[in-house]
């Protein structure tokens, strides 16, 4: 019995270590600085940058590479086609019979020395609002940017210096995404925090606002990121329409108790099909060691529609997302529609078409959609602590200092209001940290009393 | 013993496990510095039209190994670059490096650069600096340079560079050595 036990215990601890194995954080794995830039370059010439990495998983990987180059006195600013950047990705696979998929791309300059490696063409991109596109991959058997199952994969660089360059030192920074996202605006905003009580941070640059509450006095750096784009598919919870995303990290998050997020948003950005008063924050939960099961979750939060906000409260930084539902949206649906008669003897009849009708809202599935408001399905869009549903509208209670915030330039004052001790007992003992930490301790005693019974019962 | 180093394993595991546990949004980062030099353009041994014009290579100093390049005064020697692709050129100075002899000691080489068309043809106002060398050696080739600067420039894409050697009035011969990169431009900015 008590190796039955032991058995049982050692494959329950295996488990994780072997999925964190197989799967990863990230999906890919044994990434590796093959050949960086060379330090002496004359301008005309074209240098390499290569890297190595392996897609242990059992799916098909997307892969975005974003070359910066920045010249380093700030004298000479790098123009468009001071360098011309082509990336090619070699994938092959690790297992028989070794299939490979090799595809090469010229990288588009969006911005000043700021290089896309993927295929647009191969992308089909929407603009959201002014500043946002968004972009599903077309994956085709051949051809794409696609990282195969189980491979080991080369991504080289070519990198062209304009002959006309001037001469001088150059910074260049290759980033690999497998996730979805690319910085647009990085903000970094720091500030020291009284324990318990509410501090304010203002990322304005990047349309956010925080107020982070921490258990002891800490000088905090917090970066917000603003970002831009996003690829796959799955990555949007069905049946809502992104808006934008905000990624948040600090510099010490083991004594941040809770967050309250601002982000603001212009009402160009949300698309005409999307109720402005469904949008609402999420955050993207990436706790599971398999990325498959990564997905949103919906935050205790709402939108202020006056001052063109949207508000979420948290216990810990991540990626975070605006999302809203449509008030409208287009369907296929079969409808005994004209029988349509042409030339010959073709006959169609109850042709299918596309057409406009009214979002049907599902109370009670985890997304408050156009429609739905606090009074109506609570359930999705509900208040949060501290706010009451009034008209349809969530309302705070106890008005504290209220920031007088315009959508373009906030102005904020901090309120200090002091949270609990036990809520923040209640967030650590709930977070995948906590419950890690408390099944190991349960685990390490029930190891100490089976391999050590004389110790246990000396201590008796 | 052996039941207290199996139970150090198994918690060992168990903590990176749990603390291998993380959020990240890429998954490599390649960051370097390049020290960028301006281009250098090589007078090779590749005829383009007869015995007059050679090639002028951009960034390349496989430049062949031939018999030195001779004329004398009052005829030339040019060499032309491909396209080079390029709207505009910072203000720069330009290093000429020429590996050569003469046959009297104090014979003047004059060394112009000049912008042409896509056809070779020196264009209106195309000069863009030049200078002169004083040939010393009438045995051996000795490796001489000379400077100029010049402005900004703008071009067409397809407009190319010439080199040009011509004698500086007297009626001896000169000899140019090519091989190997021994006669180039180094540009750098002004």
């Amino acid at each position: 019995m008590k190796k039955l036990l032991v058995a049982l215990l050692i494959a329950f601890l295996l488990i994780p270590s072997s999925a964190n194995a197989l799967f990863g954080i990230s999906r890919y794995k044994d990434y590796k600085v093959e050949k960086n830039i060379s330090e002496s370059i004359v301008a005309g010439e074209t240098d390499t940058i290569v890297v190595s990495f392996k897609n242990p998983t059992p799916s098909i990987g997307t892969l975005i590479a974003v070359l910066n180059v920045e010249e380093g006195s700030g004298n000479h600013p790098v123009w468009l086609g001071d360098f011309k950047v082509r990336a090619e990705l070699s994938s092959t696979s690790l297992y028989e019979p070794n299939l490979s998929n090799s595809y090469s791309t010229e990288c588009m300059e969006l911005e000043n020395g700021t290089f896309y490696c993927f295929n647009l063409s191969e992308m089909n991109c929407k603009p959201v609002g002014k500043r946002f596109m968004v972009c599903f991959p077309i994956l085709k058997p051949e051809g794409s940017f696609i990282v195969l199952p189980g491979s080991k994969n080369t991504l080289t660089f070519y990198v062209t210096f304009n002959p006309a360059l001037i001469p001088s030192n150059y910074s260049f920074k290759v980033t690999l995404y497998n996730d979805i996202l690319i910085p647009l605006i990085e903000d970094p905003v720091s500030n020291s925090t009284i324990a318990n009580r509410k501090t304010f941070f203002n990322a304005s640059l990047s349309d956010t606002l925080l107020w982070i509450t921490t258990s002891e006095d800490k000088n905090l750096s917090v970066d917000v990121t603003l970002f831009q784009y996003f690829v796959e598919k799955t990555f949007v919870p069905k049946g809502l329409t992104p808006i934008k995303f905000v990624g948040i990290e600090a510099n010490n998050t083991k004594s941040i108790t809770s967050t309250e997020i601002w982000v603001y948003y212009n009402e160009s950005e949300i698309p005409s099909w999307v109720d402005e008063n469904s949008l609402r924050l999420y955050h993207y939960d990436t706790s599971s060691n398999n990325p498959d099961e990564w997905k949103w979750k919906l935050l205790e939060s709402g939108v202020n529609t006056r001052e063109n906000y949207v508000w979420g409260k948290t216990n810990h930084l991540s990626l975070f997302g605006i999302f809203g539902s449509p008030s409208m949206k287009k369907e296929v649906v079969y409808v005994s529609g004209p029988t349509i008669y042409l030339p010959g003897k073709t006959i169609y009849k109850n042709v299918t078409r596309n057409v406009t009708v009214s979002a049907k809202a599902v109370c009670g599935n985890g997304f408050c959609e156009g429609g739905e408001t606090c009074s109506n399905c609570p359930e999705d869009c509900k208040c949060p602590a501290g706010y009451e549903c009034k008209d349809n509208v969530c309302i705070e209670i106890k008005p504290e200092i209220v920031p007088k915030a315009t959508p373009t330039k906030p102005k904020v004052t901090p309120s200090t209001t002091p949270s609990s001790p036990i809520t923040g007992l209640v967030y650590f003992v709930t977070s995948p940290t906590g419950i890690g930490i408390i099944v190991s301790l349960v685990l390490l005693i029930i190891l100490i009393t089976i391999f050590f019974p004389k110790y246990t019962k000396r201590m008796k | 013993m052996r039941r207290g180093l199996l139970a150090f394993g198994i918690i060992f595991l168990l903590t990176i496990s749990i603390a291998s546990a993380g959020f990240l949004t890429y998954y490599g980062k390649v960051e370097g510095i390049a020290k960028v030099k301006g281009p250098r353009f090589y007078a090779s041994c590749t005829s383009v039209d007869s015995n007059i014009v050679y090639k002028l290579l951009i960034n390349d100093n496989s430049t062949g190994d031939c018999t030195p390049r001779e004329f004398t005064d009052g005829s030339l020697k040019w060499f032309l670059s491909d396209s080079l692709g390029i709207s505009s050129f910072y203000p720069a100075n330009y290093s000429f490096y020429v590996k050569a002899k003469a046959d009297k000691p104090g014979q003047i080489l004059h060394l112009e650069l000049w912008i042409t068309d896509k056809e070779g043809n020196k264009k209106e106002g195309g000069l863009i600096c030049d200078a002169n060398i004083n040939i010393t050696t009438n045995e051996t080739f000795s490796s001489y340079s000379a400077y100029c600067m010049s402005n900004s420039l703008t071009l067409n894409e397809n407009d190319r560079i010439a080199w040009i050697m011509t004698g500086g009035a007297f009626t001896g011969k000169y000899y140019i050595d090519v091989s190997h990169g021994n006669t180039r431009i180094e540009v750098d900015k002004a």
